[in-house]
């Protein structure tokens, strides 16, 4: 483990960095250094060629503008797309997540062609925008119990084929016409949640990680970095809950033996 | 826009209950009052606004960063040509405004901070004659519209109200974006540390390049930085190219420095010369509580006020030679913005030889962001308990708005402006 390199490669943080999203990249490399892997960040910026050797690539949230530039500068590219048929992992939120679909809006057109690396499909939202904090029951193969993250987003993402990342709890994930949020197969995971979403979630960074190197990874429980992922994710998930009178059942749930939550 | 019929009684009326409702709200300790004499004001007397504003020449003071400094120097300024009346930092948006001019009395001049969100109604309501603005970048995404939809709506404000004067810092691309079209538009150049917002053009979504001097053009389309009347450089203020003054400010960091070189223009464009109006500008030491330094038990204490990634970085870059604690406070209430995500967008690795100390409604927010940044921190529960950490007898305090209120009224002290050009 300790000889196994990592690296991470930032997609376009001057386009697509409009919510924090930049620090899942910085999350990524810290837990895997901190497990002593050899671990590196390459931020990769616009008009740049993307590094076609990293093990994860992430995207952030964009507005209208910046979402259309970085779409057509990856198309031009190539690299993603290349890297995606590989088998590399991705890592895509908010506009990253629409970006790597089939189509998606802006406010003044309708059918922007997307990335088509996942069969996914964003259309303009007719309702409000979808603001406020998301809690999602996280799909089962994951193993981890919840998911929580701050969505802001109108767009309205449909799944045409394959599975979410998780079921919406509070919030509104994808589309309000259903209750899931974000994607998930063997090499991508998308998401509306920003927060950013690995902070909130160090599981799922953890299952990225041994996504690529194929290892349970010692658990940063007792440190610094853990105590408080714990801590904020308990807050914001007591916060969601409210006085819902869940709280019982979401205590069953994050002190089952097997929903790891750190 | 509001179609309500009010009685001349109520309106008569709105006045003295909105000051009566105010001082109980104060005096019960649920705040300044003025947020609440100003919803009454506006609800019973809507067309207020309109009608005192009538008879008085209106500055609006806007940007994401620098709105409250700003406008307490362009009062300083402008008390130099009349009494000037003001509105309370943070209370302004319409209510705010409402309020102000209620108590404005017999002063002609108004100089008004908005709330960006707001800028476009403010504006139209006290057809304002003269607008300042600053900068425009991410903050609280929750509420506000995103960069460039800000920019759209100032423009269109401002494209619809061509008897409107702008000072403009054309130095940030969306600020010349909105004033583009403007004939009667000051355009200065201070200079734009913040350029993550503005990645792309604002016309044409294609890529917007920087080269020397700040100077930014878009790869595609002709928009371009223009030509400035007015620029600064190493504290000197030119115009037309020749220098007319230097700008000695009584706050700290380079962005004040800015903030009186756009007040000070102010004033120059309103007759004063440029000695009076640097003047005015170097006399204002703190505002509503920022850049104060306090004692207290012992500790000497500096009280800031950071709330967004771009507000942050000119704070980081003030503070970087210093070596006292930090003691971070990080609420997310309605006036915070309800998202923390922009903590990542801080290069808060920059403290790592700091010690911090972190507190407030979301210090396990910022506490696991410091961890990630591999700073050397704690987390507590309360600003008490944080001051109780700090070593050695001097240390810096910075809060995001309310996390600042919480702070400063702990100390006992006011994070209230100084109201008619009290500086």
């Amino acid at each position: 483990m300790a000889t196994s390199k990592f690296k991470v490669v930032l997609v376009y943080p001057d386009l697509l960095g409009t919510y924090g999203d930049s620090g899942n990249a910085e999350i990524l490399v810290r837990r895997a250094t901190l497990r002593g892997v050899d671990a590196e960040l390459r931020v990769v910026h616009s008009q740049e060629r993307l590094d076609d050797s990293g093990d994860v690539y992430v995207l952030g949230g964009g507005e209208d503008g910046p979402q259309q530039a970085a779409v057509d500068a990856l198309r031009r590219d190539g690299v993603l797309k290349e890297v995606h048929q590989q088998g590399r992992q991705i890592l895509a939120i908010c506009a990253g997540f629409q970006i790597i679909g089939e189509s998606f809006a802006t406010s003044d057109v309708d059918n922007v062609p997307g990335l088509g690396l996942i069969p996914v499909v964003t259309r303009r939202g007719r309702q409000r925008r979808c603001v406020g904090e998301l809690l999602c029951e996280a799909s089962s193969e994951l193993g981890i119990a919840l998911l929580s993250g701050y969505e802001n987003h109108g767009g309205q993402t449909e799944i045409l084929d394959g599975n979410p990342l998780g079921r919406v709890i509070r919030g509104v994930g994808n589309r309000y016409e259903d209750t899931q949020d974000g994607y998930l197969s063997d090499n991508v995971i998308a998401s509306y949640a920003h927060g950013p979403l690995l902070a909130r979630n160090p599981a799922l960074a953890d299952r990225l990680l041994e996504r690529v190197h194929g290892l349970e990874l010692e658990s940063l429980r007792r440190r610094d970095i853990g105590i408080e992922a714990e801590n904020l994710r308990r807050e914001r998930i007591k916060e969601v809950q409210g006085n819902k009178g869940s709280v019982r059942t979401l205590m069953r749930r994050l002190t089952q033996p097997n929903s790891r939550t750190v | 826009m509001i179609s309500r019929k009010v009685s001349g009684f109520t309106r008569f009326l709105a006045g003295p209950l909105a000051t009566i409702v105010g001082r109980a709200s104060r005096a019960s300790g649920r705040g300044s009052g003025e947020a609440v004499a100003g919803l009454i004001l506006n609800r019973l007397d809507p067309g207020g606004i309109e009608r005192i504003s009538r008879d008085k020449s209106i500055v609006l003071v806007s940007a994401t960063n620098g709105k409250t400094t700003t406008t307490a120097m362009c009062v300083s300024v402008l008390s130099k040509v009349a009494p000037v009346f003001t509105n309370a930092s943070g209370n302004n948006m319409t209510p705010g405004v409402a309020l102000a001019l209620e108590n404005s009395n017999k002063s002609k001049i108004g100089v008004l901070e908005v709330d960006e969100a707001h800028l476009g109604e403010v504006a139209r309501r006290t057809g304002a004659q003269w607008l300042v603005l600053m900068n425009l970048s991410r903050d609280q995404l929750d509420r506000i519209s995103e960069v460039k939809s800000l920019a759209l709506r100032w423009k269109k404000l401002i494209d619809q109200n061509p008897e409107i004067s702008v000072i403009a810092n054309v130095s940030d691309p969306h600020i010349h974006f909105a004033t583009m079209n403007c004939n009667k538009v000051v355009r200065v150049a201070l200079g734009n540390q913040w350029k993550l917002d503005s990645t792309v053009c604002p016309v044409c979504d294609s890529a917007l390049e920087f080269g020397k001097n700040e100077f930014y053009r878009c790869i595609d389309c002709d928009f371009r930085m223009p030509t400035a009347k007015y620029s600064f450089e190493s504290e000197v203020l030119y115009r037309d190219k020749s220098a007319i003054g230097t700008v000695h400010v009584g706050l700290p960091g380079h962005f004040n420095a800015c903030n009186g070189a756009l007040a000070a223009i102010l004033g120059i464009e309103w007759g004063l010369s440029p000695e009076d109006a640097l003047l005015s500008v170097s006399k204002v030491r703190t505002v509503a509580g920022r850049y104060d330094t306090i004692e207290h038990k012992g500790l000497s204490l500096t009280t800031l006020m950071a709330k967004n990634p771009a507000g942050w970085q000119a704070l980081i870059d003030m503070l970087a030679s210093d070596e006292r604690d930090i003691v971070i406070g990080i609420n997310a209430r309605v006036a915070d913005g309800r998202d923390t995500s922009w903590l990542y967008d801080v290069d808060f690795g920059r403290f790592s030889t700091r010690r911090v100390i972190c507190f407030g409604d979301r210090r396990w927010d910022i506490g696991l962001r410091l961890s990630y940044a591999n700073v050397d921190h704690e987390v507590v529960e309360s600003f008490e308990r944080a001051l109780s950490h700090v070593v050695g007898s001097e240390a810096v305090v910075v809060g995001n708005y309310t996390a600042f209120q919480d702070a400063r009224s702990t100390l006992r002290v006011s994070s209230r402006p100084n109201i008619n050009g009290g500086v």
